[in-house]
């Protein structure tokens, strides 16, 4: 029954996810198999809004609820499908399998399979995992958020009861779905999302590099970043943060190149659904609509178009959270601490957090040579990478990233060495999926990668 | 640049890497030898013992209220006891109107816990975490009829 629930939770976010990825595609594209990522990402953002206002009108997730959700999703794809004509093929003639594309997908597989076998060793066992999203995954499977009184219980405020609900719902669904508190059988998602991101992420970097045995082993450095393996496993909302924030970089990228409204679209949507996973999504989105903003600058249509249609998206999405949120009873420590006399306690903090900053980056045992490799390619190809709109946008991201969440510690109410200690890994883990682009841009302009 | 990817995936093979840690404790498991998560499968343990009606106050013994371990282990206690039992209600404080720290909690008489109290809030078990003078950990179990 666990492994029928598990098939069929999976069949219903892809089935959820279905009309972005008819959206994405044009006649020209086939869908297949590669294009499962897409849908599955879709599905679960899409998801958590659907039973989110679900439970704010007082439903509960049942596999009815499930039902009436996903018959429309079916419905608005087999109308985008026709519309378009478009075609399937599983496996993309142009893209067969080759050699080196089999070694990397067994090496996903080989991966994925420890990241499962690991994850069913134990139920929810990190504080966050079982106390902020897990108990919320429980509330919301038994009552909807219009009856329950968990949220207004004051005791439960280092729950965090005002936290986004994308991660919690996609456990209270499945929960909903399973007819029980299967812990076991939801963490099997955590390992399946790593994969999805992975064969995702191939796909996409093929489009930015040649195949080759760099890029064979590139991509396998990037499979084993130590930090992405522990957190597929926990349960916290890293990795669900991480795969909306990977998306929605891709889908700037393609619509930097292709111009098309339907990729600005997508990647505002998968920044609604980072919004929506986790409150550093919000200085994640801060940066994507800067980023969008400098792009639309040098073209007037965009401007008038495509960049309110990015800011505005999230935002329509997010107004009955941001109601409910309003009507809690919950301070936000930290602007609340932002006084003009506390001004220069923050800056005394600036030289401890710069330390321990540049100490993580450098920690190899936990990141592998992920940034200083990052940082010597920059250095030995900056004049032409330098040229490179995508690169330039990229690295404002990644260094704005950082600054935002030095920013958030400077004015932390907590002890910042204890503060850094409990959440700077999870933190550097958000910048990455910038950092993986930028690797795989650099080592395309670079003559040693591109050999 | 092959030969730094190379190295860099060497690396995460290493004997105290990460993959090598993951692999070690599936081992264990496998093998039912003691793992890092031991000491929240027994802590579930004495939760899922508990009677299967009403709900539940705990409270601690033997804490120290201004020790920063002390009150880490407590909160485990708590949110641990919160999220196994759920639907039913963990009880840690007589009143749910405002907020209080692990401390305040912590610093509780054990007088609070009235029967009015316990009627009202329906209690049917009052498990008390307790510390003794050697530091080691005991549970103490009254169910209410």
């Amino acid at each position: 029954m666990s492994i029928l629930s598990v098939l069929i939770y999976l069949l219903f976010l892809i089935v959820l996810g279905l009309p972005v990825l008819c959206m994405s595609t044009t006649v020209k594209m086939r869908l297949g198999l590669k294009d499962l990522p897409l849908a599955f990402f879709s599905g679960m953002g899409i998801q958590g809004f659907l039973f989110f206002y679900a439970s704010y009108l007082g439903f509960i997730p049942t596999p009815k609820v499930m039902m009436i959700f996903a018959v429309p999703a079916i419905a608005v794809s087999i109308f985008i499908w026709r519309r378009k004509c478009l075609d399937l093929c599983l496996i993309d003639p142009d893209s067969r399998l080759r050699s080196s594309a089999l070694w990397i997908f067994i090496g996903f597989l080989l991966i994925t399979f420890l990241l499962i076998l690991y994850s069913q060793v134990s139920l929810f066992y990190r504080w966050d995992a079982y106390a902020v999203w897990g108990i919320k995954g429980k509330v919301l499977a038994t009552e909807s958020l219009r009856e329950t009184t968990f949220f207004s219980n004051l005791l439960h405020h280092y729950n965090h009861v005002d936290y986004p609900f994308l991660h919690p719902l996609m456990i209270s669904v499945f929960y909903g779905l399973s007819g029980e508190f299967n812990e076991l059988g939801i963490k099997l998602f955590f390992p399946l999302s790593y994969l999805m991101l992975m064969v995702f992420l191939y796909h996409e970097f093929r489009r930015l590099l040649k195949p080759s045995l760099v890029f064979t082993l590139c991509i396998l450095f990037i499979a084993l970043t130590p930090e992405l393996l522990i957190w597929s496993t926990t349960g916290h909302a890293e990795l669900s943060l991480v795969c909306h924030y990977t998306l929605s970089i891709a889908f700037i990228l393609r619509w930097m190149k292709s111009g098309e409204i339907r990729d600005i679209i997508i990647a505002s949507l998968f920044a609604a659904f980072l919004l929506f996973t986790k409150n550093e999504g919000m200085v994640i989105f801060a940066i994507l609509v800067l980023v969008v903003l400098v792009q639309c600058l040098k073209n007037k249509a965009q401007l008038k178009k495509d960049f309110p249609l990015f800011v505005l998206l999230p935002i329509v999405l997010l107004v009955p959270y941001m109601m409910w949120s309003y009507n809690l009873d919950v301070e936000n420590v930290y602007t609340s601490q932002l006084t003009g006399a506390a001004a220069e306690g923050y800056l005394a903090r600036l030289p401890i957090i710069i330390k321990t900053m540049a100490v993580e980056l450098l920690n190899i045992r936990r990141w592998s040579l992920l940034f200083p490799l990052l940082l010597c390619l920059l250095i030995m190809n900056r004049t032409q990478l330098l040229k490179d709109k995508r690169l330039q946008m990229l690295l404002m991201m990644l260094g704005l990233h950082l600054l935002g969440y030095a920013t958030v510690y400077m004015i932390s109410p907590n002890d910042v060495v204890w503060h850094m200690q409990t959440s700077l890994q999870r933190l550097i883990l958000h910048v990455t999926p910038a950092a993986f682009f930028i690797l795989i841009i650099c080592l395309n302009e670079d003559k040693l990668g591109s050999k | 640049m092959a030969v730094a990817l190379c190295c860099s995936i060497v690396v995460l093979c290493l004997p105290e890497s990460y993959l090598h840690r993951m692999i070690y404790n599936i081992k264990q498991t496998y093998a039912n030898e003691p793992t890092m998560f031991n000491s929240i499968e027994k802590i579930d343990q004495i939760f899922n013992s508990l009677p299967k009606n009403g709900n539940v106050f705990l409270r601690f013994s033997g804490f120290n209220p201004q020790n920063d371990h002390d009150r880490h282990v407590a909160s485990r206690y708590y949110y641990r006891a919160t999220y196994t039992l759920y639907p039913r209600d963990v009880v840690i404080y007589p009143s749910n109107d405002k907020r209080v720290e692990m401390s305040d909690i912590l610093s509780l008489p054990s007088s609070v816990l009235t029967d009015e109290l316990i009627d009202s809030l329906k209690i049917k078990v009052i498990l008390t975490v307790g510390k003794d003078a050697e530091g080691l950990i005991y549970y103490d179990l009254k169910e209410i009829y």
